[in-house]
């Protein structure tokens, strides 16, 4: 269970928030309803007790006044002497019953019985003549006893205390017996009673003597007594009223009161029902809302992970819905963007990629064009011979080194090699110019293996021969170099027509774009800076009419550097 | 720590509830121990178990629980319960139903029954506790000349003016059906068909209404037990009494102890009470019943008058299914 809750996000929020409004409900109603119950319980134990104390006390003291009267009848000569002799003063034995009857509160009605059970002397409502079985009931139980005795009454009597007058030799003369109806325990009660409390009273056994509400009181009484007999709580016939039970010690009673429960049954019932539809509808509501906000809260972040899938996919068109203003809004947001920017990469990159194929392709093809020229030329050359000019040969010769030396090997090349192709480019142009210059190679030996970019010279020795000595019969060129501040400067200078002023000014300006003519120069220029960096390049030194110098601004980088450092790109 | 919280909660209520449960009030040092209980299973009237009963726990502090209820459903009850007896004791019902469901009772102890009358017969499961002599009743006003035995009833100037309840109902019906049997010489079936002529189809529901059909002349004549006819008679009814001259039967109600049962001394106590004088004389002063004490008998003045005949309790029990078909069938066949 738990670890499914934690397992996804929605549930964990879902659990969390039916928990968080959940528990005080659940707490509400397992805490406050006992606690309510209970106190409203308390509340009247504590009212019924204070009650029963007073109706114990009352009826204690009838009780005990009772048994005092009963002992001083029993022992006195004149009750004694009517029994055992038939005789006795009328007006003092009604004078001594009097006398014991307001003892004892007015309460009883009092009757002297003889040992057949007659009533001699009554009064009080008891009736003269009446007969008590001595074998049975009240006076049967006090013949069996030297003590005041209390019994169950019969008719209306609710019940009897009688003690047995005995002569010399122990042998019963007659019983001396009180009965307390209705009406007296009425008043008795009403005394102490004011308030609309139920009194019962039980005999030892719990069966009903009496009641206040009389009509009832058997049903009632009978229903305690099941529920004593068979150990559980006095609850009565319904619910609706809570007991309290007093035993009075004199008689061996047993004194219940019943009030009326504040809360009864009934509505503990209700109390319990209505909670729990409440509880149901808080359940319900609480499910529905948190399914809902977990819903609302873990739907953009499912999407997000769905499309995060999409994405590693490869499709990375997917997007979010953008119709939210919070947080998650702008997570979705973020996350449409930047699947835009990597998408617009990707098409960049592609592209790229693309080009680069096209660049490839076009230098394979390129490359294809030379070879056909240099076999061309190789065959030329055989043919030159064969056919008997030399020059033809020699030129067809020349073309094909400098073909193979631009189209071979690496980019960057020993000076000593670039050398070599200048003077086979020399070779072809004295040819063509029937040898009216002449060219001096002039560089030391130590500069020899200095590599430089391939046919970075030849353009230079071009613009020198083409604008420079082309014109004349005595042209001279002259390729020198020499270090300078950690750097190789090539030259080459002729004595040619000299450089109009606009070339020269944009030769040694930093921007050699508009060159015109000496486009050679500019790509020189270019591959220099692009090789080695914007401090590097060509610088021009002529005039008009004058000889020209122009020179190549190199790195001295030895041929062994090459393998530390790579400029072949 | 999520887990302590829960303990917690969890004491709180455990501790909130079981205080309420201690604010309620326990009556339990009221209740009496188990050996002063005695649950009694009556089918008597509540008028004659309710004051005995009162009597015998106010004479020995003994606490009763009584359940009352027909003799048959008590006594289906007991069989029902007999792998754990919830009774002690059976108070009331016909002997012979007793007898039939002697599987379930114990063996009372031999002196329980001395000074028991011979007439009320003994078994070792069960003792008698009074005797119910069955009776002719007649409407005092109405009729000048009653019947004076069983044959009598046969004589055409009753025809279907006798009231009785069907036998098949009413156990004291097919007591008194069996008497009329046994009083009437001849043979049975042909006794049986002549009373139902004599009845003319009129059966009544209950035994309880028999008195009533006398007393307010829908019968002339009736037959019940003695007790219910004297009661009729101190309630004021117009009826007659006659005690049929051909010998009537007069089989007890009993009393019997519950195989296994939890109170068997107080059961004991109880069978002793009831059997004792002080009950007894109540039976003759008070319930219109005759003891079964010979000791009492002989001061019975009532019960010397009544002429007995010799009424077999077997025979009665074994001839039940026989009578009552014979009687089935001329109920169908009319």
């Amino acid at each position: 269970m738990k670890h499914w809750i934690r397992r996804s996000f929605k549930t964990r929020i879902f659990f969390t928030v039916l928990l968080v409004s959940l528990l005080p409900l659940i707490i509400c109603d397992v805490i406050m309803l006992p606690i309510l119950i209970a106190h409203s319980e308390q509340k009247l134990a504590q009212e019924s007790a204070q009650q029963m104390r007073l109706i114990q006390t009352a009826l204690t003291d009838v009780m005990d006044s009772l048994n005092r009267s009963l002992r001083e009848l029993s022992r006195d000569k004149t009750v004694f002497t009517m029994f055992s002799e038939n005789s006795a003063d009328d007006s003092a034995l009604y004078a001594l019953l009097f006398q014991a009857a307001t003892n004892t509160g007015n309460y009883a009605g009092i009757g002297l019985y003889d040992d057949q059970g007659i009533c001699r002397y009554a009064i009080n409502g008891t009736n003269l003549g009446s007969v008590l079985p001595t074998d049975w009931g009240v006076l049967y139980a006090a013949g069996q006893s030297a003590e005041p005795v209390y019994a169950d009454g019969s008719g209306d009597t609710v019940f009897y205390a009688a003690i047995c007058v005995r002569d010399e030799e122990q042998a019963i003369a007659g019983y001396v017996a009180f009965s307390l109806d209705d009406n007296g325990i009425d008043r008795l009660f009403s005394a102490v009673n004011n308030t609309p409390t139920d009194i019962l009273l039980l005999n030892a056994r719990w069966e009903s003597l009496y009641h206040t509400r009389s009509s009832q009181g058997d049903t009632v009484a009978a229903a305690l007594r099941q529920q004593l007999l068979n150990g559980e709580k006095l609850t009565g016939t319904g619910g609706e009223f809570a007991y309290l039970v007093e035993k009075e010690q004199t008689s061996g009673f047993f004194i219940v009161v019943q009030n009326p429960k504040i809360l009864t049954d009934t509505i503990v019932r209700a109390f319990y029902l209505i909670s729990i539809l409440m509880g149901v509808l808080c359940l319900l509501l609480c499910f529905w809302g948190a399914w809902l906000l977990s819903r609302h809260l873990s739907r953009p972040i499912q999407e997000l992970s769905h499309a995060m899938g999409e994405v590693e996919r490869g499709r990375y068109e997917v997007r979010l819905r953008e119709n939210r203003e919070d947080e998650l809004g702008l997570l979705s947001k973020g996350f449409n963007r930047m699947t835009r920017e990597y998408l617009l990469n990707l098409k960049r990159s592609v592209q790229r990629q693309k080009e680069l194929n096209d660049t490839r392709l076009r230098m394979m093809q390129a490359q294809l064009n030379p070879h056909f020229l240099y076999n061309t030329l190789d065959s030329m050359k055989w043919l030159g011979a064969a056919n008997d000019m030399p020059q033809f040969a020699e030129m067809a010769t020349d073309l094909a080194f400098i073909l193979r030396s631009s189209i071979t090997g690496s980019n960057l090349i020993p000076l000593q090699k670039e050398l070599e192709l200048i003077e086979h480019y020399i070779n072809i142009q004295s040819i063509r110019f029937e040898d009216r210059f002449t060219c001096e190679i002039d560089i030391a030996e130590r500069y020899q293996s200095c590599l430089v970019p391939k046919l970075v010279l030849q353009p230079l020795v071009e613009n020198a021969i083409l604008h420079g000595v082309a014109g004349q019969d005595d042209g001279y060129i002259k390729i020198s170099a020499h270090e300078e501040a950690n750097a190789l400067i090539v030259s080459v200078s002729d004595n040619g027509c000299g450089m109009p002023e606009e070339v020269l000014e944009q030769l040694n300006s930093p921007d050699k774009r508009i060159l015109g003519e000496h486009l050679g120069l500019h790509n020189v220029d270019s591959i220099i800076k692009l090789y080695f960096g914007a401090s590097y390049g060509i610088t021009a030194d002529s005039g008009l009419g004058r000889d020209t110098r122009v020179s190549v601004r190199l790195p001295v980088i030895r041929k062994e550097e090459t393998d530390a450092q790579d400029f072949d790109r | 720590m999520k887990l302590n919280f829960f303990a917690l909660l969890l004491c709180f209520v455990i501790a909130v509830v079981s205080s309420t449960a201690a604010a309620s009030s326990s009556a339990d040092s009221f209740a009496p121990d188990d050996n002063i209980r005695l649950v009694i299973y009556t089918s008597h009237k509540v008028e004659i178990y309710q004051p005995i009963i009162r009597e015998f726990e106010q004479r020995t502090g003994i606490w009763v629980q009584v359940t009352s209820g027909g003799t048959n459903d008590m006594l289906r009850q007991i069989a029902l319960e007999s792998d754990y007896a919830q009774a002690d004791l059976m108070f009331g019902g016909g002997v012979e139903s007793l007898d039939a469901y002697s599987d379930y009772f114990d063996e009372l102890p031999a002196d329980i029954g001395e000074g028991l009358d011979t007439h009320a017969t003994v078994s070792g499961k069960w003792l008698p506790f009074s005797l119910l002599p069955v009776v002719l009743i007649y409407n005092s006003k109405l009729v000048t000349r009653p019947p004076e035995s069983w044959a009598n009833l046969l004589d055409s100037r009753w025809s279907g003016r006798i009231a009785y309840a069907s036998p098949d109902i009413s156990g004291s019906s097919y007591t008194a059906l069996v008497t009329l049997l046994l009083a009437i010489p001849g043979d049975d079936e042909e006794i049986l068909r002549l009373f139902y002529q004599s009845l003319e189809g009129k059966v009544l529901e209950s035994s309880g209404y028999v008195v009533d059909a006398v007393s307010e002349g829908d019968c002339l004549v009736g037959i019940t037990l003695e007790e219910t006819a004297l009661k009729g008679i101190a309630a004021g009814k117009e009826i007659g009494i006659v005690y049929p001259a051909d010998g009537t039967s007069s089989v007890p109600d009993g009393i019997a102890i519950i195989k296994d049962c939890a109170h068997r001394e107080n059961a004991l106590a109880f069978i002793r009470f009831v059997l004792g004088a002080d009950v007894q004389r109540r039976l003759i002063t008070s319930y219109y019943r005759h003891s079964v004490l010979s000791a009492l008998m002989d001061d019975d003045t009532q019960a010397q008058e009544i002429q007995l005949l010799d009424y077999d309790i077997q025979w009665a029990s074994v001839q039940k299914d026989r009578i009552l078909m014979l009687w089935n069938q001329m109920v169908a066949g009319e």
